[in-house]
């Protein structure tokens, strides 16, 4: 008995006390509202205290107070909006009163109406100071508990928010236990069979999972307040916003997430839907179209929840293709199977092509110029290889023509890949023009998304087909009542996976994602002429779902000079998951057959790029004259349409933690795009690339509200990543760098990939907006702005007056690219 | 300092200034009150001239206030007490706060 009660004291005891340090003085612990541990309000030898640590590791902003703190047990949050984010909470005193109260410092604290009333507004100070609590909050402890408490670092600190994400309930000790820190198998340049191939992937593919699922699952939020709609289908939709919580996570279309009615007005509700509307220029609200529409609430508007739906399709169907590598010898040919795996194979084997075609284009696409041909005739006389085309080179003209060949040459159907949905519709498009049959496969989850070849869907297709009466009788009866008896369902799905076979047997080309491959209405079909286009961006087991299709004849299309596959996870990119199959095979030796001719940049814009990136192989298929813009605008040197905008504005970050440093590029950003405006140019010819989320939200927003046009016009402007922009153009583009120092891991500055594609997306003009002082550090950066400088336009000034900036910099050293 | 401790204040610094751009971005929507000064609170508190005088057991070198919270459930207002330390920056600026009426 009495073992028992020593057993839960100690239980109770253990329940408050700081989880990194172990001090257990209620008056100085705070307990996260996210995750319900406790922290105290000690720095113990790191730069903040242990609460604040955690905070900023795990992403976490709310915390309650102890009952036997100073306080009491108290939720902060601000006095007169509610909202508890405590990196935005501080607090006013009333004048000449010792009364004290909590306000946000946007927009509670700033707004004019309190300056009416008893408060010191002027003295509004942040909840945390000098990155710990004010000590009337939570109390600081004493030196001596300080000292008999465990000893932590920032570094163990990290380790064990770490394995929180894994395990919430480790505890330090479990730092201790072996395999903690070990580190999964790098990737190889070469392996010796697809068993080891599957080894060394496999887990990669399971961590980055495994980061994806609990990402995702961590997204809940509470207090939702709802909208609802109706769409064209008469599906339920509900409109809400969501609070940021976390950056690193990116809300898609068709991703799915569950809706959750937690209030009293309405009996207790639940629905799952997709992913319709995600924030972007014109709302920051998230469109969710409800699957089915089992009588939704639609009288609540608050007191919903919503919670992200993990779905590890792609994940599966990685881990099947590279199952399928390493066992199924059929699944490719032996020739593509042992060059994957990196065995030296010099010879350059060729197949012999017995009726050659006479033109090596394709009907309603434009001719092809010589490296275009080349590379058509490399790519289908021969089981692998690998086309390189330089951005504005004319890939995906080059790809559809390549399609259309190996279908002329060996029927169909060829399997046409790539990683993200927008490249496939792009290629889609092109494909039809040349009057082959395609058909575009998508995610059911995604048959909702409207696109430019939605009409060549699989699943629209069968609703234009000549279909059994039986078909369309039972289709049109779900279009209407959205739901069908059991038997109707039943025989319904038969019918239409007969139809939908028959379609794709008929199919010339069959078009969809890399995932897409894995797809079970394909599984039957197998596919001797695989093209993968954008393939730097695949990973190398997103690659191999489309390869174990069958591949006797593999193209792949892509430029490991511009952008690789996302890897959340960092320990999978560390260990090599970020790199492209693409790549793997260049370093191998396979040379890629690059596209030289460019028909995108003025010539001006594509020298840097060209002689950078290129070996300055990059001819121009433009003249200068082509790519004029006929309008009134300040360019430093007429015949050269970029320049450089020196912007150096408050380069320190202010103490508590709000740089306005970016407002001053943004200022000059949307000065540039409202001259731009009002010389004629059309908001959707420009493009805004900034590096981070941050700067972005912030851009649209400014423009807006601070624009002096219509704001109407700023919401059309495209304000994105250089990631968002890859693979597409935009007339003019304006890039606002961002300070960018080495600790926020932007990645901006580093990666030379990155800047070639946000250098080499504009027609007519480039203006880049930026601190020189801080980019020369990079040697990357200092090249370029040597390049600038020598062509005179690093400016700096007003727009109406623009002078040649005398800023000094290190001269460039050589960089080995 | 350590590369954690550095890397732990860069992300401080960015998780403070997204906190904030985000904050501006959503203000709009946001539903905010009016907060009067509680007047009735005011009667029987003492200044700070008063309580240095005070020979009651408070511990020396503090300052009581008073901190104005909403209860989150009930949405009403509540008093909770606490001390600063007289020489912290809430407690001197009361003390110029009251120094400048006296002298008007
Ligand atoms: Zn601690
Ligand atoms: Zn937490
Ligand atoms: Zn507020």
């Amino acid at each position: 008995e009495e073992e028992d009660d020593d057993l839960l004291s100690s239980k109770e005891l253990a329940a408050h006390c700081c989880r990194y340090c172990g001090i257990s003085d209620a008056s100085t612990v705070v307990m996260c509202n996210i995750c319900k541990k406790w922290f105290c309000n000690s720095r113990g030898g790191t730069s903040g205290s242990h609460i604040v640590h955690h905070l900023v590791r795990a992403k976490h902003r709310e915390v309650t107070l102890h009952g036997d703190g100073p306080l009491g047990e108290t939720v902060l949050e601000c006095y007169s909006c509610g909202i508890r984010n405590v990196f935005l909470l501080g607090f006013i005193p009333a004048k000449a009163d010792s009364v004290v109260v909590l306000l946000c410092r946007q927009p509670c604290a700033a707004q004019n109406s309190l300056k009416d009333m008893n408060w010191d507004q002027e003295q509004w100070k942040p909840l945390i100071s000098d990155r710990c609590f004010l000590p009337w909050l939570v109390k600081i402890p004493t030196e001596q508990e300080q000292l008999r408490a465990r000893q932590i670092n920032a570094a163990t600190i990290n380790k064990l928010e770490e394995l929180w994400k894994e395990n919430v309930e480790a505890s330090i000790s479990d730092l201790e236990k072996p395999g903690i820190d070990k580190e999964p198998s790098q990737v190889q340049l070469r392996y010796d069979d697809g068993y080891q191939y599957q080894n060394i992937f496999g887990p990669l593919v399971k961590l980055e999972a495994d980061y994806d699922k609990r990402l995702k699952e961590s997204q809940r939020q509470e207090n939702i307040e709802v909208r609802w709609d109706t769409g064209l289908n008469k599906k339920t939709i509900a409109y809400f916003t969501l609070a940021k919580i976390d950056s690193d996570m990116k809300l898609m279309h068709g991703d799915e997430m569950r809706l959750r009615y937690v209030g009293e007005l309405h009996e207790p509700w639940a629905s799952v839907g997709h992913v319709i509307k995600v924030p972007d220029n014109f709302g920051e609200d998230v469109g969710l179209e409800l699957k089915h529409s089992s009588n939704p609430p639609t009288k609540c508007s608050s007191n919903f929840f919503v919670e992200f739906i993990w779905k590890g399709t792609s994940f599966d169907r990685m881990q099947q293709a590279l199952r399928k590598f390493a066992v199924d010898e059929n699944s490719m040919s032996n020739f593509i199977y042992s060059r994957l795996l990196g065995h030296s194979r010099a010879d350059d084997v060729t197949f012999r092509i017995s009726n050659p075609p006479k033109h090596f284009s394709a009907p309603n696409l434009p001719d092809l110029n010589r490296s275009q041909i080349y590379a058509v005739k490399h790519a289908i006389q021969r089981p692998l290889s690998l086309i390189q085309g330089p951005p504005g080179t004319g890939k995906t003209v080059t790809s559809a023509t390549i399609v259309y060949q190996l279908v002329r040459l060996n029927g169909g159907p060829v399997l046409v890949c790539a990683p993200s949905n927008t490249a496939v519709d792009q290629l889609t498009e092109k494909i039809h023009k040349t009057n082959l049959k395609v058909i575009r496969v998508c995610a059911k989850s995604r048959e909702a998304i409207d696109s430019p070849v939605s009409f060549l869907a699989l699943h629209n297709q069968i609703r234009n087909m000549d279909m059994s009466s039986e078909l369309k009788k039972l289709q049109q009866l779900k279009d209407e009542t959205g739901e069908l008896s059991s038997g109707d369902e039943k025989r319904y799905r038969m019918l239409k996976k007969q139809a939908e076979k028959e379609l794709l047997d008929a199919a010339d080309v069959i078009c969809c994602t890399c995932v897409g491959a894995g797809d079970l209405r394909l599984l039957r079909i197998k596919f001797n002429s695989i093209l993968i286009d954008e393939s730097m961006q695949s990973s190398e087991p997103e690659a191999i779902i489309p390869v174990v299709r069958g591949a006797r004849q593999l193209i792949l299309v892509g430029d490991h000079c511009q952008l690789g596959p996302v890897v959340m996870c960092k320990k999978a990119a560390k260990a090599g998951l970020s790199q492209s199959l693409f790549e793997r095979l260049v370093v191998l030796g396979i040379r890629p057959f690059r596209l030289e001719v460019q028909y995108r940049m003025h010539p001006e814009l594509s020298q840097f790029p060209s002689n950078f990136f290129y070996e300055g192989s990059l001819q121009n298929g433009v003249c200068a004259e082509e790519r004029k813009l006929k309008i009134d605008f300040p360019w430093p040197s007429p015949e050269c349409p970029m320049f450089f905008l020196v912007t150096q504005g408050s380069e320190e970050i202010a103490g508590s933690g709000t740089s306005y440093l970016n407002r001053t590029e943004a200022a000059n950003v949307e000065k540039i795009a409202t001259r731009f405006l009002k010389s004629g140019l059309r908001p959707e010819q420009i493009g805004v690339i900034t590096p981070y989320e941050g700067q972005r939200a912030y851009l649209v927003q400014y423009m807006q509200y601070q624009g002096s046009l219509h704001n109407k016009l700023y919401q059309e402007i495209e304000i994105a990543s250089v990631d968002a922009f890859q693979g597409r153009e935009k007339d003019i583009i304006i890039m606002s760098c961002v300070r960018s120092n080495e600790h926020q891991g932007i990645g901006f500055l580093n990666d030379p990939r990155r800047l070639n594609v946000a250098l080499t997306r504009a027609k007519y003009g480039i203006i880049i907006v930026g601190n020189p002082k801080v980019l020369s550090k990079q040697q990357l950066w200092n090249n370029l702005l040597n390049f600038y400088k020598e062509k005179k336009v690093l400016v700096e000034g007003s727009l109406n007056n623009l002078k040649e900036s005398m800023i000094q910099f290190a001269k460039p050293k050589k960089i080995v690219n | 300092k350590s590369e954690e401790d550095l890397q732990f204040e860069a992300m401080f610094e960015k998780m403070a200034a997204d906190s904030y751009h985000e904050r501006i971005k959503e203000t709009s929507k946001v539903n905010t009150r009016d907060i009067p000064v509680p007047m009735t609170t005011r009667v029987g508190k003492k200044t700070y001239d008063q309580l240095q005088d005070d020979s009651k057991p408070t511990d020396a070198g503090v300052v009581p206030f008073v901190l104005m919270v909403r209860n989150t459930k009930s949405g009403k207002q509540q008093f909770k007490n606490f001390v600063a330390p007289s020489d912290s920056e809430l407690a001197v600026n009361l003390k110029m706060q009251e120094l400048k009426i006296k002298e008007e």
